[in-house]
């Protein structure tokens, strides 16, 4: 061998995978944050229902608790955090 | 004795009571008994049966007091010539010696006729309240001699018009002359005395008035007073300033003053002090302005020089100031300009001085430092910490700190700090003088108009010294982001704070990995460290293209997907690996050497596991780096000497080669190979190179701050006018950069065009917000 490796420090970033650009109820960007956060990362995270579709947490948690039934705002099934 | 009302003699008491009253005003002993049987007239005077005598009780005090003042005139006046000024031919001293008698004696006299005071004359007094409600009819009374006044006062009145009236001229024309010899020698005690009795008497004599209780003094001694003064203290300067340069000038004006006050305070009654001395400013000063403010320039720069007279100047200034301070901002304002011009003439010399361009950020930091704490000494000690001097100097250094070498579209400033910064927080020294420096480097940050690039330098170099762990203590870091937080603001840090949480939790994450490692028997055969960091907070650029990693690489890098897939959902890494390093051993050369290195740097050492030669394009291809990157990662590999070029390995020839250095030497052992600056887009901070394209950058920034700050103005106020828009704007966005009015004006122009605003109609300069 003439050259061995001993170590590595390996700098990444990371960024949500979603199925679309912007949160489908305050319009902002995945990227950044809800309405209501102040900066985006872990502290405002997205959650995906069993529907496949996408939000920040805050603002689904907000949508399901103003209305009478647990609905998906984009397509009307009934609304389950998936887990996976 | 009875107190019922009896029927009484006038005449036959009155006759009794004058011989006691004579007795009384001419200050002789009166026996107690006579006093207290006199005391009782008074009484039985004023509530006799059938009519009281109070009236011509009044009246005939009334005659007898204006006799009694005019045998005491005839006696001040004596022999006295009464065209004379001269103050020490015993006029005054005869008036003193009646004024003290007859101003005692009325006050006994007051007491002897309480009753008559209390009960017949107060009724008809008029109260404060009238006097400050009523009509003015009634408030009339008061200067006219008809109503009745308590006795007391009623001397006071005879006396001022007996006695002070005719001879009013002859006593002005002494006292002012006695002043006037008082100012240049000190007279005896006596004679002072005398003085100062004197001229209090005016006061006393009308001290029981309401209104203008000082008239009388004002005219017979301030105001012919003050005239004379005038005269005589324009004369005295005019000759001053002949004699003598203005430090001359000033000293003895200011000693004058100094001797006009103590003059005032000494004689003169305390409300007049105000006058005695703006009299003399007006006349020494005020009247000579141009002929100080001349010099102001002059002092000011040899103050400011490394001479013998520089301390003898600054005396000079310190007295300048003194002279004009009480004479308002107009007669200040040469001075203060001055002070600002001549503090920012030597901060532009300073940064102009030879200096070497790698330490260009630290001499531009220290030159700041040396020259805001001389000057704030200089005033401290010169101007005594006045605001405005203070203010004069915040303009001069953000004026220098700011300005622009010729051709240059921006301040270097924020670039210099922050590399100044930089170099403090790497540096593993004495940690005290570090942040002692730090603390003072805040100092410069604050007068930095262009905040926001100083942010944007601050951030690279920081995100640079926490992915590379550079930092001399996370301490430090933490303490200066905070000593920024406290001059500029939340948001100005919290990207900064952002960085800061990625560090913390990627070290949580390291451990956690191991684990995984440990709890599932996987290895990843090398050391191995990871930050992940949140996409967007890092001013990094983006993600490299994508680089096969070599073979000893790939499996820790693998696992760590696979591991990080599996604890957080919904994210996907990206792996920079122009930032990523791996630390090589070398086994080919004499002796060991530690390379510290990028993964692409890495990846073409381990190239040459097989052989010892590689064709430039060949390695290229593998590695799948762009041209751009390929040559700033081989660079340096071939500057230190472990590579060997054989033609134009960076460029497009087609057969250049790179050959191992098989008999590579170096004096250390740990060889730390950097990557050479990227482009600004990417996380470098080449000089020159993408200055432009960093510009835009910024003007961009600036301009989305911009149009956030209007539209939050304009939300909370609906309706405003262009100015009033403009300054609010200018006043939110002064934390971090002074905005263009011109800039402003584009960023109202886009939001009208997105219907954020329009323009009111029929109202052409306001603005007024859509919902």
């Amino acid at each position: 061998m003439k050259v061995t490796v001993k170590s590595w420090t390996g700098v990444a970033t990371w960024r949500w995978i979603a199925n679309d650009d912007n949160c489908g109820i305050c319009r902002m960007p995945f990227d950044s944050c809800c309405p209501d956060c102040k900066l985006p990362g872990d502290d405002c995270p997205l959650v995906w229902g069993a529907c496949s579709h996408c939000f920040h947490i805050h603002c689904i948690v907000k949508w399901l608790h103003s209305q009478p039934q647990q609905q998906c705002p984009m397509c009307r099934q009934d609304w389950k955090f998936n887990n996976k | 004795m009875s107190l019922k009302p009896q029927e009484v003699n006038f005449d036959e008491t009155w006759s009794k009571l004058k011989e006691t009253v004579e007795g009384v005003v001419g200050l002789q002993a009166i026996e107690r008994a006579v006093w207290n049987s006199r005391f009782s007239d008074v009484y039985a005077l004023c509530v006799a049966h059938p009519e009281p005598h109070a009236d011509k009780l009044y009246d005939e005090t009334r005659k007898f007091l204006e006799e009694h003042v005019f045998r005491l005139l005839d006696r001040v006046k004596a022999t006295a010539f009464l065209d004379s000024t001269d103050y020490n031919d015993g006029l005054l001293n005869r008036y003193v010696m009646a004024w003290r008698e007859y101003s005692q004696g009325v006050a006994y006299l007051n007491s002897l006729y309480s009753y008559l005071n209390l009960q017949h004359i107060k009724r008809q007094k008029v109260s404060d309240a009238d006097i400050i409600y009523g009509s003015s009819a009634a408030i009339s009374f008061l200067e006219h001699d008809a109503r009745q006044l308590e006795v007391g006062e009623l001397g006071l009145v005879i006396w001022e018009r007996v006695l002070i009236k005719p001879l009013s001229n002859p006593m002005t024309a002494r006292i002012v002359r006695a002043l006037n010899d008082a100012r240049e020698s000190n007279p005896d005690p006596a004679a002072a005395d005398i003085l100062k009795t004197a001229i209090h008497s005016m006061v006393e004599v009308q001290s029981f008035r309401l209104r203008t209780p000082l008239s009388l003094y004002q005219q017979l001694v301030v105001e012919p007073f003050l005239t004379s003064a005038a005269a005589h203290h324009s004369r005295r300067a005019a000759e001053l300033l002949n004699s003598g340069d203005v430090s001359y000038f000033m000293k003895y004006v200011l000693d004058g003053l100094a001797r006009e006050i103590v003059l005032g305070n000494k004689f003169l009654h305390s409300s007049s002090s105000e006058a005695v001395r703006a009299c003399y400013e007006q006349a020494c000063v005020a009247s000579h302005l141009p002929a100080l403010h001349a010099e102001v320039e002059r002092l000011l720069k040899e103050a400011c020089e490394d001479s013998p007279k520089a301390a003898e100047r600054r005396e000079d200034l310190k007295r300048m100031f003194m002279l004009l301070k009480p004479l308002g901002q107009n007669a200040m304002r040469p001075l203060i300009e001055a002070a600002h011009v001549q503090a920012a003439k030597e901060g532009h010399a300073m940064l102009a001085a030879e200096h070497s361009k790698d330490e260009a950020h630290t001499h531009f930091v220290h030159s700041m430092l040396s020259l805001h704490s001389k000057y704030k000494k200089l005033f401290a000690e010169v101007f005594g910490g006045a605001q405005p001097f203070i203010g004069a100097l915040d303009k001069a250094c953000s004026e220098v700190v700011n300005s622009r070498a010729e051709g240059e579209s921006a301040a270097r400033a924020p670039e210099l700090l922050s590399r100044y910064c930089d170099t403090l927080l790497r540096r593993k020294g004495s940690e005290r003088d570090a942040d002692d420096k730090l603390t003072a480097a805040i100092v410069v940050f604050k007068y930095i108009d262009d905040k926001d690039v100083f942010q944007k330098h601050y951030a690279r170099a920081l995100a640079r010294r926490l992915i590379h762990q550079l930092s001399a203590s996370m301490e430090q870091e933490e303490a200066m982001i905070n000593r920024l937080k406290a001059a500029c603001g939340y948001e100005f840090t919290n990207k900064l704070h952002r960085m800061f949480t990625d560090v913390a939790v990627s070290t949580d994450l390291n451990t956690k990995f191991q684990q995984y490692l440990r709890e599932n028997n996987l290895a990843t055969n090398t050391g191995f460290f990871i930050q992940v960091l949140q996409a967007g907070a890092w001013p990094l650029g983006g993600a490299m293209a994508p680089l096969a990693p070599p073979a000893q690489l790939e499996r820790p890098a693998r696992l760590f997907e696979t591991f990080y897939r599996a604890s957080f959902s919904g994210r996907r890494l990206a792996w920079l690996h122009h930032l990523c390093t791996g630390e090589l051993r070398t086994r080919y050369t004499q002796r060991l050497y530690h390379i510290n290195a990028t993964t692409p740097q890495c990846a073409l050492l381990l190239m040459f596991e097989t052989t010892d030669s590689i064709r430039a394009r060949e390695a290229r291809e593998t590695l799948q780096l762009p041209e751009e990157a390929w040559a700033r990662h081989v660079r340096p590999l071939v500057e230190a000497g472990l590579l060997i070029s054989k033609g134009d390995v960076e460029g497009a020839d087609e057969e250049a080669e790179l050959l191992l250095n098989l008999t590579f030497t170096c004096k250390r052992t740990k060889i730390r190979l950097t990557c050479a600056a990227a482009p600004a887009s990417q996380g470098g901070t080449g000089p020159g190179a993408g200055t432009s394209s960093e510009s835009t950058h910024c003007d961009d920034d600036r301009k989305m701050y911009l149009q956030a700050a209007v539209v939050r103005i304009m939300k909370q106020r609906k309706v405003l006018r262009h100015t009033e828009l403009i300054q609010e704007v200018v006043s939110q966005a002064r934390g971090s950069f002074a905005p263009s009015v011109a800039m402003i004006k584009k960023c109202i122009e886009a939001l009208i065009d997105k219907q954020y605003l329009e323009r009111s109609p029929g109202n052409l300069d306001t603005y007024s917000y859509l919902a």
